[in-house]
């Protein structure tokens, strides 16, 4: 009998787009190189495409996630570790970091999903994760340190910890399951909670993340207009008595409709801005060119300006359309999963990215007034580029076991007619 | 090298980034249609992806027919409103009568509505039965109003325990044929079938026999 041929290694959908996504880097890095020919340029050169690499093809084949969306992140994780380098080498460096640390988050928070796809199991871990995030949250109002105007930072030696960015993952994982039981005290409870003590550390940015990320996962689990309508309009009545209440908000929002009337102190930061994508044009000043450390806090809040003011307007919008198919993956992830729980959960997901990039890219176009949150998997900071890891590892958690439902299904309908199959034996 | 000369290379590179970020966006869309094309084609191959079996209606009713099937997902709920996975448009059933889901190892584990009514293989089930009593098996019977529907679960998903029940003649003996209605009913002498007693709900939900006695 003849040897049966050795299986073919099949390409993984999405290879073409990866190795895009390598050459982008390897030449940007390169060109960063031959600024100042620094080693470490060329080491980001290799390192970088490798990371990507690893980070797609190695993740993809282990847990059969999408790799769209795998893709699609670790171009926006290297797009900040990028402009970083161009900007402040010190800060890409922590940044690369990160990454090493976010992408282990993501694959924990893959297995996480996978492991609990009982949803049973969650009944007895949801209440001490409770506990725990609203301890954690109320650590910076205890020995925390006002950076900013807003009191949500804890300082452990030299790292800097925002625990805000951890409560995120948690406080998605209790509302839905919450919701997908239909149990709607202990969900608004633990959320009220959340948003009370974000509003005493006068962190608004996150509390609207948190208030409007609920609230969209209440409609999406319930479809009760009438409530989610309701819960809006106290959204907006909270926001009102906000900017009663608090000075800085008022200054927000006059900043926001004319940042050119005081366009030397308070403006400052949205008149750079607003100057950095304007000088950009349509294809940018050049990478490692232009002057994006006039912007100030530029690696976080403003990033945005300074990858236009780099690679142009277009380029722009180009990232904003990776953050748009990131959301519709995800979105349509959440409607392929079997358990309401799961679909809950990767819209949640979902949702948070999507309106994180909303408020920081709405705030940086002057389109809303400016929040402090920081721009998904592209900003500076530890906290957020491993939070919104584990945002997309929840995401890819969901996929995976969507894969393994659908092989299933596909084993079952081969299933011998005479006992039924999948399609009961119908004659 | 230079500051002139970086500063042409990267002006002529400008548009190489913009090339590369449009390749990106263009090959992201189009892997998105292309899974979406691909998904789609595989569920037209697959009509009950995602559901665990179906209730097949057991007797005829003011709305529904005998043999008439509902397809059941893992999880979902049953009543009269037209956006339930289980939409029954019969008397006595509620908006959300109730909700299901799936485990492997039991079997369609039910979560009646408050104040809804509903039995399980004769039994009256509410939201405080224990889990045991709220399960229902391959072949088991769910009164809800006053429709009696029977669940078959798909080859391969049969729970491994059956519904938990002490009259045992609600249970099948054999597998459960799909062939409707003659499923393990005992044969008369004449060769006619009669359909075992049902107990309706506390009488309250009587309606029209298509055949069979009380």
């Amino acid at each position: 009998m003849a040897k049966d041929k050795p299986e073919k290694r099949l390409r993984l959908p999405g290879s073409g787009l990866a190795a895009t996504v390598m050459l982008f880097f390897m030449t940007a890095f390169l060109l960063l190189f031959l600024r100042d020919f620094a080693w470490q340029g060329l080491a980001l050169a290799a390192a970088v495409p490798l990371g990507i690499w690893i980070g797609t093809h190695v993740i993809c084949r282990s847990f059969h996630v999408d790799m769209l969306l795998l893709t699609l992140t670790n171009f926006l994780c290297a797009l900040g570790i990028l402009v970083l380098y161009d900007t402040n080498k010190a800060l890409a460096y922590h940044q690369a970091m990160y990454y090493g640390i976010g992408l282990a988050a993501m694959i924990a928070c893959i297995y996480l999903v996978r492991w609990t796809k009982s949803v049973k199991v969650w009944r007895y871990l949801t209440w001490p994760m409770g506990l725990v995030s609203l301890i954690l949250l109320s650590l910076p109002l205890l020995i925390g340190r006002e950076t900013n105007g807003a009191k949500n930072w804890i300082y452990l030696g030299s790292v800097s910890v925002q625990p805000s960015e951890i409560v995120k993952i948690s406080l998605l994982i209790l509302v839905c399951h919450f919701m997908s039981r239909r149990q709607m005290l202990p969900w608004l409870v633990f959320s009220v909670g959340c948003l009370g003590i974000l509003m005493l550390q006068k962190d608004l940015g996150t509390a609207l993340l948190y208030y409007g990320v609920t609230l969209m996962l209440y409609f999406a689990s319930s479809s009760n207009v009438l409530l989610t309508a309701l819960g809006l309009g106290g959204g907006v009545g909270a926001a009102v008595m906000g900017y009663r209440m608090f000075a800085h908000v008022k200054k927000r929002v006059a900043i926001w409709k004319n940042p050119f009337a005081d366009y030397d102190h308070a403006g400052y930061q949205i008149v750079q801005g607003l100057m950095a994508l304007a000088s950009g044009g349509l294809v940018g000043v050049g990478l490692g060119l232009g002057s994006p450390t006039t912007i100030p806090v530029y690696q976080t809040d403003f990033i945005f300006a300074v990858i236009c003011e780099q690679f142009g307007l277009v380029f722009g919008l180009f990232v904003l359309a990776m953050y748009v198919a990131i959301i519709w993956r995800g979105a349509v992830i959440a409607r392929g999963a079997r358990r309401s729980f799961h679909g809950l959960l990767a819209m949640g997901a979902t949702l948070m990215i999507a309106l994180q990039t909303f408020v920081i890219i709405g705030g940086v176009i002057k389109m809303i007034p400016l929040t402090g949150v920081t721009m998904p998997f592209v900003s500076s900071g530890g906290s957020s580029l491993v939070s919104s890891m584990c945002l997309i590892g929840l995401v890819q958690g969901v996929e995976s076991l969507n894969r393994d439902d659908l092989t299933e299904d596909e084993r079952m309908t081969e299933m011998p007619q005479t006992f039924g199959g999948k399609r009961g034996g119908r004659r | 090298m230079s500051s002139e000369a970086y500063t042409v290379l990267a002006l002529g590179m400008r548009y190489w980034f913009v090339l590369l970020g449009a390749v990106i966006v263009l090959r992201s869309f189009f892997l998105l249609s292309r899974e979406h094309r691909e998904r789609h084609r595989k569920l037209r191959h697959l009509p009950d992806a995602g559901m665990i079996g179906e209730m097949v209606v057991m007797e005829d009713g003011e709305h529904v027919r005998r043999g008439d099937t509902f397809a059941v997902p893992w999880e979902g709920n049953l009543g009269k409103s037209r956006f339930c996975d289980v939409s029954l448009q019969e008397a006595g059933i509620t908006g959300v009568h109730l909700w299901f889901s799936f485990d492997r190892r039991d079997g369609l584990v039910l979560e009646p509505s408050n104040r809804c009514v509903c039995a399980v293989n004769g039994k009256e089930i509410s939201i405080r039965s224990p889990r045991h009593e709220r399960t229902l098996g391959h072949g088991g019977y769910l009164e809800v109003g006053g429709a009696l529907l029977r669940l078959r679960l798909f080859a391969g998903l049969d729970a491994k325990k059956n519904a938990w029940t002490e009259d045992r003649a609600y249970l099948p003996q054999a597998p459960v044929s799909p062939h409707l209605p003659d499923w393990e009913l005992p044969l008369e002498e004449d060769g006619t079938v009669t359909e075992p007693k049902r107990k309706g709900l506390f009488g309250l939900f009587g309606r029209r026999r298509g055949h069979g006695e009380r």
